[in-house]
Formats: C-alpha cells, structure tokens, sequence
C-alpha cells in the first residue's frame, strides 16, 4: 500500500473520531442567557421607554413654542431714533383739547402698526401718553415724524404740562419727543 | 434531484438567518438552535488547533457572542454563518496564541518534499494503531498554516472554496498547503516505519 493511500485511510479514521467530538454543553446554556440579558441590555424598559416618549413630545412642544416666539421678536428695535407714522401715536388724556390731532382714515393700518410696536416692545405700552407741546401748536400736521429719545429738564417738563413729581424726581428724566419732518418737535412723553 | 438539493440548501439557510434574526431578538431557543448546528464545529476547529479544551471553549463561546455583539460584521450575501463562524473562532485563536507566545511562524512556500517512496510500506510495518497515532501526534505538530488546512479540508470536509473564505487566503493556495500538509504528515510516517523494520530485523 502506498503511504500517501495509507494516510487518507489513517485521516479518515481520525476523521470519524474527530466528529465525534461535540461543544461542551454547558456553553450553551452560558450562551442562551447571554442572548438574553443582550437583548435585554439593548431594548429599553417598556416604562423607561414612556418616559422617553414623553420627554420627546413635550421637548418637541417646547422647542416649537421657542420657535414661534423667536420668530415674532427677530425684528431688531431702535432705541435712539426711529421714523414712525405719527398718526400711529394715539394722543393720551393731557392732548385733550390742545394737542394737534394725529388720526388718519388708514386706522385699520394704525391699528396694525400699534400691534406691531406693542409686541416688539410690550413696555412701550406702560409709557406715559403724549403731550403736545406748546410751541406745536399752529404748525401743520406733519406727513413723516421720528421719534427721539433724549434726556430732558424736570423742569422744562412741567412747562409742557407734563405731571412730574416734585419729590425725589432727578433733574433730568428720559423722555422721548415727535419730531416733524421739519425738525420740529411736536410732542414729549416720559420714559419710565 | 439537484433543484430538490438546491432548495433544502436555501431553506436551510433562509431557517438558519431566521434563527439568527431570533437570536438577535433575545431568543434563547434560537441561539440553542444556532449552536447545536454550528457550535460542534467552531469547538472541534478551535480545540484541533489550540489543543487545549479549555481554551477551546473559550473562543467558541467569544465567537457566539461576538455574533450577538457585533451583528454588522456577518454579511450573509458574502458567507455562510459557519464560514463566518470559523474565521471569527480563527481570528480569536490567534489572538489567544500571540498573547500566549505560542505562536508558530508560516513556514517557507519553497518548500518542496517529495510525496511518496516505492521502498516505503508503511502498512507492511506499522499496526494500524500505530499509524493512527503517528498522524495524530503528527498533526499536532504540523504548523498552523498547514495544520488549518488538514483539520478544515479533510477533519471537517469543507470544501476547498469555504476553506480559503475562513482563512483568507486564495484557493490555490489551500490546495498547496493541503498538499504539503498531507506530504509532510506522510514524512512523519517514516522514522516509525523505520524503526520497525529494524525491530523485524532482530
């Protein structure tokens, strides 16, 4: 017999003895519970998994809302100076009488212009109502005003009508003042 | 008869991605299911070439949890689960051996043996108990690359092709080192034919 005949015969008989040898089963049992403390481990708990749901929706509700209010506030607002319809300016209480009217037929549009300011800045609502100021009177409604805000006397405040306490005022309060297209001033309100 | 072959091979393997889509799932019944089919063979492969049933063990059982770890890694377009399987428990074992130091460098491809002898007649010389247990104790100390081969092609009786996908390397050359596994353990024949002839000479 010619050995390398010989040692297929020798490989097949080891062959068969190496078939016989199995996987030892206690891995098995390891292995079944690994599967399923793994899947365990990877799926969330059904009551943690609520609470994601939850969190979600609410942050997606939050974020939202942060969304829409941003979206309302994005338009910047001047401080200093800024050219407005006067007519977008109601007269207050002390106009009463002697101030110069300021209405238009666009009120449908004053209206508009009014919610808009209100909302870019909801303090401007709490300001004093303007006064018209003794010198405005006589000179024509202005097409275009501005508005100026500037520091001004307490006591060149009082001259205008306006109702400033004499106790623990400063000598100078911020107000702002219409200013007419023609660099006139028209009327003043307090700052508060 | 072959289309009938063609189609249980499918379905087997269509119910083996099954079981391990169920495992994935924290099925227990299914990693059972997988590992009574594919664990025999991942063990033998590993104790064969670690000879060490303790060690085997441990990579069989890293191998299954790698599967469930790591589920990316096993393409099923790309390879049957037990090729996989195998070139994971390789890779694993050979790992094992670097950090033991046990590992046995490739030998040289020039090699050459020359295969068989017209003189040789192991048959007439050896018992057949002898001859198992040469070859036995031959492949063990054969070198891994040519150990793979033996233990994978004619141990396991993977074909050639699922061969060369476990070990990475091109069918040709599973062929040669088959060969010069198969020479070299034919070799190791020898002294113990040897032997024996002077013992008859006495």
């Amino acid at each position: 017999m010619k050995p390398a005949n010989h040692l297929e015969e020798i490989l097949a008989e080891l062959r068969s003895e190496h078939r016989a040898l199995d996987a030892p089963p206690s891995l098995e049992a390891h292995l079944v519970e690994q599967t399923k403390r793994l899947a365990a481990q990877s799926r969330p708990a059904p009551r943690a998994r609520t609470w994601v749901l939850g969190f979600s929706f609410a942050f997606a509700v939050l974020l939202a809302c942060g969304l829409a209010v941003w979206q309302l506030n994005r338009k910047p607002e001047p401080v200093q100076s800024h050219a407005m319809e006067p007519s977008a300016l109601k007269p207050g209480p002390a106009l009463t009488g002697s101030a110069p009217s300021f209405t238009s037929p666009k009120s449908s549009h004053h209206k508009t212009t009014r919610a808009i300011a209100a909302r870019n800045n909801p303090a401007r609502e709490s300001l004093t109502p303007f006064v018209a100021l003794p010198a405005s009177e006589g000179l024509p409604l202005p097409a275009q005003a501005s508005l100026v805000r500037t520091r001004i006397q307490t006591s060149s405040l009082r001259q205008y009508g306006l109702d400033v306490p004499a106790i623990n005022t400063p000598q100078t309060v911020l107000a702002e003042v219409l200013v007419g297209e023609d660099g006139l001033p028209r009327a003043v309100r307090l700052v508060p | 008869m072959f289309s009938r072959r063609q189609h249980e091979q499918r379905s087997d393997r269509q119910s083996e991605l099954d079981l391990y889509r169920d495992a994935l799932q924290g099925s227990g019944e299914a990693m059972s299911a997988l590992y009574r089919r594919h664990g025999p063979l991942v063990y033998r492969f590993t104790l064969r070439m670690s000879q060490n049933p303790s060690v085997a063990e441990e990579v069989t059982q890293e191998v299954f949890l790698a599967l469930l770890r790591q589920p990316e890694r096993f393409n099923p377009q790309r390879a049957e689960l037990s090729t996989w399987l195998c070139g994971i428990a390789r890779n694993q074992l050979s790992r094992h051996l670097e950090r033991n130091q046990r590992f046995v460098p490739l030998e040289s491809e020039d090699e050459v043996f020359d295969m068989e002898s017209p003189d040789d007649d192991p048959a007439d010389c050896l018992t057949r108990k002898e001859a198992i247990e040469a070859v036995r104790q031959g492949l063990e100390e054969l070198s891994i690359p040519l150990r793979e081969v033996i233990v994978l092609c004619e141990l396991e009786e993977l074909t050639y092709e699922q061969t060369s996908l476990i070990l990475a390397i091109p069918v040709g050359t599973v062929r040669s080192r088959l060969h010069r596994a198969k020479v070299r353990l034919a070799r190791l024949l020898r002294p113990v034919v040897v032997n024996t002839d002077k013992e008859r000479l006495r």
